[in-house]
């Protein structure tokens, strides 16, 4: 049973690495060959951590020839659009302005009523209100609305509003995210003036501290209510 | 990215590693075997008992050949199909010293269909890949 363990262990820590070297993304966001090789992955990883006849190498040789493959054909794909549009295709218009490409449904083989749940997913219930649906090669159905129907900005409004930049997180569950620091140009100063302001004893007992380019700060004591800071900047 | 690149330099050596090392350790160990079990069936050829000391001693020889092994076999191969060996030599080693001629030859045999299949199932060929 130790031994089950131990490869139950390293195979983890295998996987671990490896999808982390694949990077990051979502089931639906996913292409498909990606996708194929997740589940390929997932079983390839089973056989050796359960079956003790069968030498933990069976299992990691494919793994790690898989994962080569996988980085090789990202670099490739990366590097040459002709490639990319055979492996992953190409985004392809269903609704244009003329209204639905009944030739491209037939083609992808998607009904009307897919369309249709996918444009509803995007807010739209009526097909008067699309000018374009594009389904990219993930599968995704993204849509661009007819200018009538478009949401109201701020431009719309003539409305000028200071861009607050990406908020910063300095500490987190009563760690300091030292790297952020720098990254906000701040030191650990600032953080202590701000548990002091907040009235947060420890640095342990701070849930959240955020800051945004206007030095705007959001600070909450675990357990308790949050509170705002304006920035001087 | 070059951190990536790096990584996969690893891996490629690894699994390049693991290739070679494998036909290294299925060529040669497996042939030390094969020759032993090629020796013994020479001596029985024209031998009416098989008891003698010169057999037994290359019984004793190829099973500590064997075992020594048999631990890397283990890492690359299947390991039921490296117990079959083991387990053939040991009743190889029975036979021997029960004079029973019959189920020496058979043992021995049965020891080199083993090696041929560990051969035909790690070696590459058409047959393996398809």
């Amino acid at each position: 049973m130790l031994t089950i363990i131990i490869r139950a262990v390293i195979i983890y820590l295998l996987l671990l690495i490896l999808l982390r070297l694949m990077g990051k993304r979502q089931i639906a966001q996913m292409q498909p060959f990606e996708l194929v090789l997740t589940l390929i992955i997932a079983d390839l990883a089973t056989i050796p951590m359960g079956e003790l006849s069968v030498p933990l190498l069976d299992g990691v040789v494919p793994l790690l020839t898989l994962s080569v493959l996988h980085f090789v054909l990202t670099i490739l794909t990366k590097k040459n659009t002709k490639l990319n549009h055979l492996i992953s295709g190409k985004p392809i218009i269903v609704i244009n302005p003329s209204g639905i490409d009944f030739e491209v449904l037939k083609q992808l083989k998607i009904s009307v009523d897919d369309v249709f749940g996918a444009i509803r997913a995007k807010g739209f219930f009526k097909l008067e209100q699309v000018e374009y649906a594009i389904m990219e090669t993930n599968g995704v159905i993204n849509v661009m609305p007819k200018s009538d129907f478009s949401p109201v900005t701020n431009k719309d409004m003539k409305i000028t509003q200071e861009n607050e930049g990406i908020p910063v997180t300095l500490v987190s569950e009563g760690s300091m995210m030292k790297e952020n620091l720098k990254v906000a140009g701040l030191t650990e100063k600032f953080v202590e003036e701000m548990l002091e302001k907040a009235r947060i004893k420890k640095l342990k007992d701070c849930g959240v501290l955020t800051v945004d380019e206007q030095h705007n700060v959001y600070i909450q004591e675990k357990n308790k209510e949050f509170q705002f800071f304006k920035g001087d900047k | 990215m070059i951190k990536k690149y790096i990584y996969l330099s690893i891996i490629i050596i690894f699994l390049v590693a693991v290739c070679v090392w494998e036909e290294i350790a299925v060529n040669n160990y497996l042939e030390k075997i094969d020759d032993y079990a090629s020796s013994l069936q020479t001596m029985v050829l024209n031998r009416q008992n098989i008891d003698s000391e010169e057999i037994l001693l290359t019984i004793e020889n190829m099973e500590e050949v064997w075992r020594q092994k048999e631990d890397t076999f283990c890492v690359i191969i299947n390991h039921q199909q490296v117990e079959v060996i083991g387990i053939e030599i040991a009743r190889l080693k029975a036979s021997a010293t029960n004079n029973d001629k019959k189920e020496f030859v058979l043992g021995l045999s049965a020891i080199r269909f083993f090696i041929d299949n560990i051969n035909h199932i790690i070696g590459l060929s058409i047959q393996n890949l398809f």
